[in-house]
């Protein structure tokens, strides 16, 4: 009986408050016009190409489009030009950016020259696939109204000299090196986004068309 | 005892919806901007029994005279034409296999249709197991009656 007498009162007090105030508020109050934030959603573009190179002799063509496609006669012992090079399109949130690369063959081609700009991610927990590596531009990309092109991951390609002329075995002629970039945001990504780099790659198809 | 299985089962149901949960917020966490290039491909092709042997192995004096060395030639007097597009396979350059348009842009917004397949088993096992339980609490409760 006590505990109802309780709640009653809470309630009466309750009613009587809001009706005091309310009234009061409406005379009171004014509003402002409204503040509208528009939160557009960032964005980021990367591409990657390279230096179009003689296949015959595997230098490059200066002068000519980069591409993304060379192609090249194997001859054991060679060195030839392959460099790789990321653009981040104008525009785009500042981030950091990876290049990803599937050499399927680490005992015939061997990657040299490595830019200075780049290094090479430690995979520590081997999440990446047999032949993959990932690379690291040592500096974040700003925002930019123009597009920004990086310097390359690498320069040179080596065949081993124990090439035999066919890719180990005689039905396989032919083989491929596979690049790709990726770039994250910058922001609250900085002790993370090595971590997001290798779990892209570690997945083989984003080597695949 | 049936008491003691409810509580049990509870806790089963506690823990799994615990481990159905985490990765869903993992998984939110990871849902930064991020943009991809297209593939950069490099071909090799070999002509097995011809380009078998090494560069460096080649005598000099097996050089015929008319072949000039590679290193010899400036880089500039390479004619542009010496690059016969017939000379390139046509594998070499499909264009129309990367387009440009191919740079895409995208939010890891973490949708996985792996964790909804498994969220939806275990919904079903966790469902099953607290109707089970609670039936037998049920039961247990009438024949204590």
């Amino acid at each position: 009986m006590n505990k109802k007498a309780i709640i009653a009162g809470a309630a009466a007090a309750a009613l009587l408050t809001t009706g005091l105030l309310v009234p009061s508020f409406a005379f009171l109050s004014g509003q402002s016009r409204k503040v509208v934030n528009r939160f557009v959603s960032g964005l980021i573009s990367v591409d990657l190409k390279e230096t179009l190179v003689n296949p015959e002799t595997g230098k490059k063509i200066d002068d000519e489009p980069k591409v993304y496609e060379n192609t090249y006669l194997t001859v054991a012992g060679r060195v030839v030009d392959k460099d790789p090079t990321p653009t981040v399109i104008k525009n785009s949130t500042s981030c950091y950016v990876y290049v990803g690369v599937r050499n399927e063959y680490t005992d015939l081609f061997t990657i040299e020259d490595v830019g200075a700009d780049w290094t090479l991610v430690t995979d520590s927990d081997n999440k990446l696939g047999e032949g993959v590596t990932v690379y690291k531009y040592n500096s974040v990309v700003p925002k930019s109204d123009e597009d920004r092109q990086l310097s390359a991951v690498f320069e040179h390609v080596r065949i081993s000299d124990t090439f035999d002329g066919s890719f180990h075995g005689e039905s396989e002629t032919e083989s491929a090196i596979e690049a790709r970039a990726y770039a994250v945001q910058s922001e609250s990504t900085a002790d993370l986004s090595d971590g997001y780099a290798l779990d892209y790659f570690s997945n083989n198809d984003v080597f695949e068309n | 005892m049936n008491k003691h299985k409810f509580r049990i089962a509870l806790l089963l149901s506690v823990i799994l919806c615990f481990i159905i949960v985490s990765p869903v917020f993992i998984q939110g966490t990871s849902a930064y901007i991020f943009g991809q290039s297209p593939i950069c491909r490099s071909s090799f092709y070999g002509e097995p029994g011809e380009s078998s042997f090494p560069e460096s192995s080649i005598p000099e004096s097996s050089v015929p005279e008319s072949s000039v060395p590679e290193s010899s030639i400036p880089e500039k007097s390479v004619p542009e034409s010496s690059v016969s597009e017939s000379s390139i396979p046509e594998r070499s350059v499909p264009e129309s296999s990367v387009p440009e348009s191919s740079t895409t842009t995208r939010t890891g917004d973490g949708t996985n249709t792996i964790p909804i397949i498994a969220m939806l088993f275990f919904s079903v096992i966790i469902t099953a197991s607290v109707f089970t339980a609670l039936k037998q609490s049920k039961k247990h409760r009438n024949n204590n009656d």
